[in-house]
Order: C-alpha cells, then structure tokens, then sequence
C-alpha cells in the first residue's frame, strides 16, 4: 500500500524552458533505462525473492524510482512550459507536440514509446538481482550522457547529478543483496539453478519461510 | 488536527466496516460519489448538512476503546478498514474541498488510524517508515519481518 507525499525528492526550479533538452531528458522517464522500467522492474521482481532483505530492497528502491520519475517528470515539464511555437519547431520538439502537445508521456529520447520489454521479471533472484545491477548502470551511463549536454545549465545540472548519485548507491545495495541471496546458497554452485523455484531458501536464517 | 473527533463516538466498533459494507459505496458507477459520501455522513454524523459544528464534547478518547490492540489480526484488519475510510474521504475531499462535514470525518479516521498504527508498530513492528522505532539492540524490522505478499500476519 502507498500514500503520496507531496514534495519531490530533490527539488527542480527551471526558469527556462529548453525544448531541446527536454527531449532528451525524458528519455529517463519512458526510455529503455527510464525511471518508469526501472520501477515497474523492482515491483515486479521482488514477489519471486525469498530473501526478506532482497524484499526489502526491491521494494524500497522500487518506491525510490517512482519519486525518480516524478523528479523527471517535472524537468521535463518545466523545460517544456511557456515555450513559444516557433521554438518548438526550431528545436525538433514539432513530432512530440502534435501528438501530446507538451504534456507529458513517457517515451525515449528517439521516439519510441515506453516498452517493459526493456526489462524482465524472471522469477529467479539471482538472474533478477544480476539484471538490477546492470540497469542502475545504464541509468548512470544516460545520466551521463544527459549530464554532457546541460552541463552549462546549473537548474538542469544539478537534480540531473542527483538522480546519477542514487544509481550509484542502487547500485551498492543491489550488490548487497545480491550476496545475501547468495549467503543462503552453497558457494560452489550459486549459478546453476534457481533458487526460488528449485531450492527456496529463507533468510534471515532461522525465519520462517 | 481534530475539531471534533470524539463526537463521533458513536459510530459502533467497526466504523470503517460499515462503510465498506455499503454496497453503493464500492460502486460509485451505480451511485454518484456525493450521494454515497452523504449517507456515510448522514449515518455517522448527525450534523451532516447544517452549517454548524457538532456540540463540544467531553468524552475525548472513548473511541480508542474500539481499537482491538493485543490481537495482530484483528489490529490489521482495523488497520485495513480505517485507512479504506481514509482514503475514500481523500478521494472525495478532493473534489469537495470545503465539504465541513467530509473533513471532519476524514480528520477523525485518519486520528484514529494513526494512533492503530502506532499500536500496531509497538507491539509487532512497523507497517510504514512513519511509525518506525527501532530501539537500539533491535534487528530492522522492517526487512525481517514477512511482506505483505508472503501471507504471513494475516
């Protein structure tokens, strides 16, 4: 169950609108490794663990992503507010304004509208685990790329680089539960199976299931 | 934050069942939402429609006595009625923002479902980070204990 709290994470106060920039950024709210997939990944995946602390993980990180796209969701909106026509044509935005006009809707920087394809549930902790670790990367890596671009525009910048901070941490605690996943497997054979469907496990040890 | 909690006192022991128990309350397609909000009020609130305030009251915590601490089921379950309650009245709150009646009765449920989930967060561990209290030499309770999709304290 969740309840909205009505603040941003981390505050966004754009003054001016960039349609340019916003066509990028939007790639992380509807875009391969957006906050979107992101979330929807951990909410999914986390009924497949039986691993209280990887539960726990996915579902506070899961609830991370969704304060995220918010985040990225009023970029977007501020850098796409007050634009004038011949600014939305100059810059390319013409496309995305026929069809939206600038509300916002998630898709990626190309076009292509947001796909869960972009992410699995495989109902194997390990193979989920490996794969949450790999996508925080790819946030970080767009991040990245965003970062390149509005480095000269500190209100953009600056939530941008702290959206990037937190794949990191993500990151560091993926790793963590995925050793605690693996803490309740035999060390010689972590790989071979799955360990939810063929050998539940539980833990904290001495849990019941 | 409550105006007027404890004049309600008399909604019965399940106050928050008897609104999910009303059929047209689940279904605002049959019913349109002011109706339905109406008859909670009107069924729970006898100054419902008039343009005064409840009279003061003296019976300040009588409804804690409805709320079943001890028993973890029975305490979610509680906890499960009251907040349906919460979150109906937020919903039509945010149609009806001056709705006196409506907000009184949103403050008294919510009143009430804070407190249950203090009680709950005391005695069994936390259902949200608002009520966490981990003492010290305590395990984080909020991973350890089951989920809710594990089917554990039901």
């Amino acid at each position: 169950m969740w309840f909205y709290e009505k603040r941003l994470e981390y505050p966004v106060n754009i003054t001016t609108p960039n349609a340019k920039l916003a066509q990028f950024i939007m790639s992380q709210y509807g875009g391969p490794d957006g906050e979107i997939n992101a979330s929807l990944r951990y909410l999914s995946q986390r009924f497949a663990m039986k691993n209280r602390i990887a539960m726990a993980t996915l579902t506070d990180v899961g609830t991370e992503e969704l304060a995220h796209l918010e985040i990225v969701a009023t970029i977007v909106h501020q850098l796409t507010r007050d634009l004038s026509m011949e600014e939305i044509e100059k810059s390319g935005l013409g496309p995305y304004y026929i069809d939206h006009t600038v509300g916002v809707w998630p898709q990626a920087a190309g076009g292509v509208p947001q796909n869960v394809c972009e992410f699995q549930s495989k109902g194997d902790p390990i193979t989920d685990l490996f794969e949450d670790l790999a996508a925080e990367q790819k946030a970080r890596s767009t991040y990245d790329n965003i970062l390149r671009v509005v480095k000269n525009t500190p209100e953009v910048a600056d939530p941008i680089r702290f959206l990037r901070m937190r794949e990191v941490v993500h990151f560091q605690r993926f790793g963590e539960a995925l050793r605690a996943v693996q803490e309740d497997l035999d060390a010689k054979n972590f790989y071979a199976f799955n360990a939810s469907f063929d050998a539940p496990v539980v833990c904290p040890p001495g849990n019941k299931q | 934050m409550n105006r007027n909690a404890c004049c309600t006192q008399n909604m019965g022991p399940h106050g928050a069942r008897n609104n999910m128990g009303q059929a047209r309350c689940a279904m605002p397609v049959r019913e349109p939402a002011r109706p339905c909000m109406e008859n909670h009020m009107r069924h729970h609130h006898p100054d419902m429609g008039q343009n005064r305030m409840p009279a003061p009251c003296t019976c300040e915590d009588d409804w804690k006595q409805e709320v079943p601490v001890g028993n973890q089921k029975k305490l979610l379950c509680y906890i499960d009625e009251v907040s349906f309650a919460v979150y109906d009245a937020l919903l039509y709150l945010d149609t009806h923002p001056n709705d006196d009646a409506a907000l009184h009765y949103f403050n008294h449920h919510n009143m009430k479902r804070n407190f249950a989930l203090e009680e709950y967060a005391k005695a069994y561990g936390p259902l949200n980070i608002g009520t966490m209290d981990d003492d010290a030499g305590r395990s984080w309770e909020w991973a350890c204990q089951a989920w809710p999709w594990e089917g554990g304290n039901r």
